[in-house]
């Protein structure tokens, strides 16, 4: 028996994610041992100052890249960006969950640690090229979600919702071991460099084939069910109403870009030798998820259930970019994510500020005359509803038209017609919150509560939605950029 | 090629062995002496009729939770502890991350309170 | 000239601040309604001053263009953020402008007292930005920006009076609507792009660097197709088919136009400036701009014919029965489209934007005298309770007279000579069947005229319930000026080889490159004696029997027309029948999706396998709970899909 080896490991590539892990461990003992009850804002304070830690030590690494633990690791440009994002992500939703939990009587120091993991758990995702690593990721990802998920215990459908999304999440995960296996079969390997590499070098047999493919669908499956894509979608609307309206803000931008990136990574490296058998898969899944997002969100009356499936009818358009192997396909990805993640967590925003305290139903009554109440948050929410809805010239109508070129340039013109159609149904139901606020007086008394943390959110969204629709060249530049080391 | 697989089948007859050893002894020396009590499915005194799904106080579960971790760590160490040397100081280091990530856990379920029974 | 790269700047970016200012600072009623005036009139001094420089110029150079910023910027996807300056933008600039400003002025008056007027004035500002960016955009995307801008503001303003249950309504339906032919729209940008690899209309040089426009690359996608080799499509053809199904929807053309009739929930001044002369001809604006991908589609360019002489048709015959003073108005908009894009459709580009622009002098001014006529009635606009006006408002009878008679047709006056164009194109181009159509039309058109003047203005006041007077000199000055503006416009492209007589036709050669058209005598005299004839008509079969028009009575007519009568009051019921076959199907589309997709509702389908389910796994039930096991179920019946489509179809 050979001796066993340490293989050679370059921490530095990892400093972000080890960053975030570190600080995370020690704010967890720091908030039990230090932190006083009533205080516990000031560790939602020390967990944002970490994530922006972790953003700035990734600054010196944008020209560095390189793989570590055997390759099942790496650093390049497109991780580095998603983990910005993902901390961007993190940071203003921990900014919109800071008076959030006290107000609803949930408020517990270990909400911000958790986040904490869970950004941790993405930007595995982003820098995982191995599928057990990738796995970790996922994992390290919906834990802390399920326990997220049911924070808002003392409300029946948050714990229904954590509920629900376990036994779903354990059994999407189950598909996802059982396919890195039967990869794992075929090839030989788990690592998506290995699988690529294999898949390059020699024709299959039919059993390996079939093992490959079958182990193929399931990690596709695995990703789906993560980025809610019809038909694995079913807990959305119901984990997101259930949820603490921030972890709902988290999920719908956070865990589905992470899992779209790392699903972007697979089928580009490791499967772009059979992309024959998955893209007609991945198309009909983008086309039937813009319908049935789109149009779930018609009937819909609480706002939080119409976000929701909004968000599904996003992953479809997000798929388009995901499809096209081309590098304008990613990097309209890279850019929609931006995008859709800013203005997401903006209307979340808007969403908290109106949610009362106790108050279970998020009907969009709520909105209603709140122009005349709160002109300022009438006029942010309504510059998200036309982000989302793809009017220009708001960062949403940049990023859909990016979308949607790259699909009708990659060759699949039919479903950039089916992006734009939903696109154009989706309006009304974008519509129908503006209307509310500018064209209905009150309809019951809801005063808006805002505080410091929400006020950041919602600003920063809001500049954000607004810049990147007028001066999108710097946002478009970078994620070119990002795109420079991913051939390898 | 399956010989290598042979202590494995020999481990599997000895637990046989063993179980079926110890039911077959014991009801072969036992003295019978029947009584209420004795004679009822469960002699833990559990009772056998009522409702299917019943509360269990959540501390078992978090007892339960603590032992998965400790769990994990047994498993983890135990191989460790066969390729200590040839791992040496990286291996050593790897290890101490592990523990310090289990020591953190286990540090904060302290605090909060999960080992204290009442 | 170099001075006039900044300038025409100044023309979008001073309504854009008076925006800004009205929506951050002004509070009050007074201050906005200033601000928000000045700022347009600035913009129409600025654009006066631009435009005269730009004659200044050279006929083949008179083309200005700016850029602000390269909006995008990846690769070969190059979007530059300019603005231009050419003669087709310059007189479209003018007229939002000139007739903007007079509409700001005019609605200081008529929005007095109104509570949330500064916010008014903050959407009318908007509007006004947002069409200077979509006449003066050097490239399709800020067009499109203002074709969006245009619509929200649209949006916003009919839904203005929310209190109203149907402007709240009508709102949205503008909006729905609309995004139909939006969609159409960004599929025609996506082909553009994908075809010509550039969104500019003209070259544009940016920092040196010449990036192409498509107008100027034409040539290369000739005899390009798509589309299925059975049926192949030209590029040009689906280019220009999908431009043109966006411009029925904003220039509401059949069989999109059943918005606009409903958008005069909005308060009037906003029915004259955005539902009558400006945002409304966006359609055909971008149809003359991008005339040379046009004209190289005979299909295309016949359905736009079509179309537009069946619109100008329908809606002319509608007009003819309705009662609001403002739907009137509105149908009669619609026709007078519809005679500007059959005008495009037959290559009389030049007609077609000198229509658009006396049409837009006119029509502004009938609005805004049907304005004044239910300020000065106390909010009635049914023209049942109206009668005799003349006396009590002579100045808005007045005026409205002129309108009235340039809409109709009436020699001397504006619509007379832009209406006469393009019937004479018509002629001289063989549309037999088009011209008969719009000949027809402009009948109506008088005849509508006609019986509205008398129905207003004429017999005997019906509805003593509300004491009618003039409206105020703020209301009334913008109506004169548009009055002499509706009598003369037409001197803007005179039919006749005097100097100065194809004044618009030579100022729009260089971009739309089209010679003067001729004049036929006979057919201008048949028209102006059918006009006058068909005026007369109405206004005299209404006065004869102004006696039996009862305050919700039927119309005279109805006697001899009975159903038909109902049917043009309905327009042809295109609205019910969009809402028998297309809002009720998509209604329940959406509600079956909603029960069998969203769990809360969930029951019938989905919940009869669930059961079968769990008559099957009986043993197990006490295990499942809620509703999970559904989700799981169609999780499942995903996986198997897709575990199928991978291993069985591939084969």
């Amino acid at each position: 028996m050979e001796p066993l080896q340490i293989p050679p490991v370059n921490l530095i590539l990892l400093a972000p994610l080890l960053t975030v892990v570190g600080w995370a461990s020690a704010l967890l003992l720091v908030d039990v041992f230090l932190i006083p009850e009533g205080k516990k804002k000031l560790t939602g304070y020390l967990a944002i100052a970490g994530l922006l830690v972790a953003g700035l030590v990734g600054l010196p690494l944008w020209n560095v890249s390189g793989s570590t633990f055997s390759g099942m690791l790496v650093l390049d440009r497109y991780s580095l960006s998603l983990t910005w994002i993902f901390v961007i992500v993190g940071a203003l939703s921990i900014a919109m969950a800071l008076d959030y939990l006290p107000r609803h009587g949930i408020e517990q120091g270990e909400f911000y640690p958790l986040i904490m993991f869970a950004v941790a758990g993405m930007i595995l995702l982003a820098q995982g090229t191995d599928l057990i690593v990738l796995f970790l990721g996922i994992e390290a990802l919906s834990i802390t979600l399920y326990i997220l998920t049911g924070f808002a215990y003392p409300r029946l459908t948050s714990e229904e919702a954590a509920m629900k999304y376990l036994v779903l999440g354990a059994f999407a995960a189950g598909f996802f071991v059982y396919g890195i296996a039967l990869v794992y079969g075929a090839t030989g390997t788990t690592s998506l460099a290995g699988i690529a590499e294999f898949l390059g070098r020699q024709t299959l047999v039919a059993e390996d084939q079939t093992l490959l493919l079958a182990g193929a669908g399931m990690v596709l499956i695995a990703f789906s069910f993560k980025t809610a894509l019809v038909p694995f979608h079913m807990w959305t609307p119901d984990v997101y109403e259930g949820s603490p309206t921030p972890v709902a803000a988290f999920m719908s931008v956070g865990t589905k870009g992470a899992a779209l990136a790392a699903l972007l990574r697979v089928l580009a490296f490791a499967f772009e030798g059979v992309q024959a058998y998955w893209l007609p898969v991945l198309a009909a899944l983008a086309a039937i998820t813009m319908v049935v997002g789109n149009l779930g969100a018609l009937g819909q009356t609480n706002v939080k259930r119409m976000l929701a499936y909004s968000s599904i009818g996003h992953a479809g358009y997000i798929l388009l970019g995901i499809m096209v192997a081309s590098e304008r396909g990613a990097e309209a990805f890279l850019f929609y994510l931006l995008a859709y993640a800013l203005t997401n967590l903006g209307a979340f925003g808007v969403v908290i500020a109106l949610e009362q305290q106790g108050e279970s139903v998020w009907s969009i009554e709520d909105f209603a005359g709140l122009y005349q109440r709160r002109p300022m948050l009438a006029v942010a929410m309504a510059l998200f509803m036309f982000s989302l809805a793809g009017v220009p010239p708001t960062a949403g109508f940049m990023a859909k038209f990016f979308i949607f070129t790259a699909a009708y340039e990659g060759g699949l013109g039919w479903l950039a017609l089916v992006g734009v159609i939903t696109s154009a149904i989706a309006a009304y139901f974008y519509l129908r919150v503006v209307v509310k606020m500018f064209m209905q007086e009150p309809a019951r008394e809801v005063q808006p509560e805002l505080n410091r943390g929400l006020n950041a959110d919602i600003i920063i969204a809001g500049v954000a939605t607004l810049l990147i629709g007028l001066v999108p060249t710097p946002f478009i530049f970078l994620a070119q950029q990002s795109l420079v080391a991913l051939g390898g | 090629m399956l010989g290598a697989y042979l202590p494995i089948l020999v481990m599997f007859l000895i637990a046989v062995f063993i179980a079926a050893f110890v039911i077959i002894v014991s009801s072969l020396l036992g003295p019978r002496r029947s009584t209420v009590r004795k004679l009822a499915p469960y002699e833990s005194g559990m009772e056998p009729i009522g409702p299917a799904i019943r509360r269990i106080p959540v501390k078992f579960y978090v007892v339960a939770m603590l032992f998965i971790v400790f769990d994990i760590e047994v498993v983890f160490f135990y191989p460790y502890a066969l390729v200590f040397r040839d791992l040496a100081g990286p291996g050593l280091v790897a290890m101490g991350v592990f523990f310090l990530v289990l020591v953190v856990g286990f540090v904060y379920e302290w605090k909060k309170g999960a080992l204290k029974w009442e | 000239m170099a001075y006039l790269n900044w300038l025409i700047w100044l023309i979008p970016l001073l309504p854009l601040l008076g925006f800004l200012l009205n929506v951050f600072v002004v509070r009050r009623e007074r201050p906005a309604g200033l601000l928000a005036s000045g700022m347009v009139l600035g913009a129409f001094v600025v654009a006066v001053v631009a435009v005269i420089g730009l004659a200044g110029l050279p006929a083949e150079s008179r083309r200005i263009m700016s850029t602000g910023w390269q909006w995008i910027s990846t690769g070969a996807f190059q979007v530059p953020f300019g603005i231009m300056l050419d003669p087709l933008t310059a007189v479209m600039v003018l007229l939002v402008t000139g007739v903007g400003a007079l509409i700001h002025i005019y609605s200081i008056g008529y929005m007095h007292g109104d509570p949330r007027v500064v916010r008014y004035f903050a959407y009318l500002n908007l509007f006004i930005t947002m069409m200077l960016f979509l006449v003066m955009g050097n490239n399709l995307l800020i067009l499109f920006l203002g074709w969006e801008g245009v619509g929200l503001c649209s949006f916003l303003l009919i839904g203005y009076w929310f209190e109203r249950r149907s402007a709240a309504e009508a709102a949205v339906k503008a909006f729905v609507v609309n995004r139909i032919g939006d969609a159409a729209f960004i599929l025609a940008m996506l082909a553009i792009f994908a075809s010509f690899g550039t969104l500019n209309f003209y070259d544009v040089e940016i920092g040196g660097v010449i990036q192409p426009g498509f107008l100027e690359r034409i040539p290369e996608i000739l005899g390009r197709t798509v589309g299925p080799s059975w049926q192949p499509i030209a590029v040009a053809t689906g280019i220009s088919f999908l431009l043109l199904i966006g411009a029925t929807g904003k220039s509401a053309q059949f069989p999109l136009f059943v918005w606009l009739p409903d958008a005069m929930a909005g308060p009037t001044p906003v029915s004259a400036l955005i539902h009558a002369a400006t945002m409304v001809t966006a359609g055909v604006y971008m149809m003359a701009r991008t005339e040379s991908l046009f004209q190289e589609s005979l299909a295309t360019q016949s359905w736009v014919l079509w179309i537009g002489a069946l619109t100008a048709l329908i809606a002319g015959t509608a007009a003819v029965a309705q009662w609001d003073i403002k739907r009137v108005l509105a149908y009669s908009t619609v026709s007078q489209l519809g005679f500007m894009v059959a005008a495009c459709g037959m290559g009389a580009y030049v007609a077609a934007i000198f229509h658009l622009l006396t049409h837009g002098l006119f029509k502004a001014l009938l609005f805004l005298g049907s304005g004044s006529v239910i300020h000065g009635t106390h909010d009635t606009q049914d023209m049942r309770r109206m009668g005799g006006l003349r006396t009590a408002m002579p100045t808005t009878f007045w005026t409205y007279l002129v309108g009235a008679a340039a809409l109709a047709g009436i020699v001397p006056l504006a619509g007379f000579w832009s209406k006469d164009e393009i019937l004479a194109h018509a002629l001289s181009h063989g549309n037999w069947p088009q011209l008969i159509i719009l000949f027809l039309t402009s009948l109506l058109t008088a005849f509508y005229m006609g019986r509205q003047v008398a129905l207003v203005f004429y017999g005997e006041q019906r509805d003593h319930s509300y004491h009618a007077h003039e409206s105020g000199r703020v209301m009334t000055v913008p109506l004169l000026i548009l009055a002499v503006g509706a009598a003369l416009g037409g001197l803007m492209n005179l039919p006749f080889s005097i100097p100065g007589g194809h004044w618009l036709s030579d100022w729009l050669n260089p971009v739309l490159h089209e010679e003067p058209g001729e004049f036929n005598l006979a057919l201008a005299l048949l028209a102006t004696a059918g006009a006058v004839g068909m005026g007369y008509l109405g206004w005299w079969v209404y006065t004869r029997n102004a006696a039996r028009v009862k305050v919700g009575g039927k119309d005279p007519a109805y006697r001899y027309t009975g159903d038909i009568w109902d049917g043009m009051e309905e327009a042809w019921y295109l609205d019910a029948a969009y809402n028998r076959f297309v809002v009720a199907p998509f209604r329940a589309l959406g509600g079956f999706l909603a029960r069998v997709f969203d769990p809360q509702g969930i029951d019938g389908l989905v919940m009869g396998i669930g059961r079968f389910f769990t008559w099957v796994g009986g043993g197990v039930r006490g295990l499942q709970s809620g509703y999970v096991r559904t989700y799981a179920l169609v999780f499942t019946v995903g996986v198997l899909l897709v575990l199928g489509f991978v291993l069985i179809f591939t084969r």
